[in-house]
């Protein structure tokens, strides 16, 4: 596993705490993941506007754990189809 | 059916070029991550000019690019339908090379298997894509529109 965090900030000791209780790098950014979503949900966020953070924290955590490779490239596929949505034509 | 065609290749374009820059986001933030597209083997490849070695856009014949008609008809072995239907497969296969259609065709299959999603539903959405696809393509060939 490839230390992906700083472990002697705030954030890095209560990854490390988080991982104690998880058990795995993976399970604890997938938790600090859901928080985040649960948070927009409650917000009424769009997608559109979450994907501003969601976007460049899964290209931090597929970095460090090659299981968010589904999930980036899930909302990378998203964001294309955002993109092709400009581009296309207008009839 | 060719405003079809037209959406899905810029729909495929579209997802190729955001996984491709989604993967070098990755590498950069860790050179030792998992390595899900690549530039080479892409639809990006076909417009570089050493093959995504360097990243330059292949702008020198442009002309090139562009569909040439078969210059004559014969009244005897062809007619102007099939004058255009070779016009076209030619520009599509010569110019534009046989793998440009099958990246279109097979897009959606290659992005979902990259991404290690379950092989039961990259089959069912690839196999959706490509059946939907081929058929308007076909359709383009023809001049049906």
């Amino acid at each position: 596993m490839i230390l992906c965090y700083a472990t002697n900030g705030l954030i890095g000791q209560v990854i490390t705490g988080m991982i104690n209780i998880t058990g795995s790098l993976f399970l604890t950014l997938m938790l600090i993941l859901m928080i985040l979503i649960v948070v927009a949900i409650a917000l009424s966020l769009p997608i559109e506007a979450t994907s501003i953070i969601y976007l460049p924290l899964l290209i931090a955590f597929a970095s460090c754990e090659a299981d968010f490779k589904g999930l980036l490239g899930a909302i990378l596929i998203y964001l294309g189809f955002l993109l092709a949505s400009w581009l296309l034509p207008k009839n | 059916m060719s405003d079809t065609l037209t959406n899905m290749l810029i729909i495929v374009i579209c997802i190729n070029v955001v996984l491709w820059l989604g993967q070098v986001a990755v590498l950069k933030n860790n050179p030792e991550a998992m390595s899900f597209i690549n530039c080479s083997g892409s639809i990006l490849e076909s417009s570089s000019t050493n093959g995504c070695s360097s990243y330059e856009i292949d702008d020198s014949n442009p002309t090139g690019r562009l569909p040439s008609g078969v210059s004559s008809v014969s009244p005897e072995t062809g007619n102007i339908f099939t004058d255009a239907f070779t016009g076209l497969k030619n520009f599509f296969l010569n110019t534009l090379g046989l793998e440009y259609a099958v990246q279109i065709l097979g897009a959606p299959y290659n992005f979902l298997k990259a991404l290690s999603l379950p092989v039961e539903f990259v089959f069912a959405v690839g196999s959706l894509w490509y059946l939907i696809s081929v058929f308007i393509l076909g359709a383009w060939l023809l001049g049906k529109d």
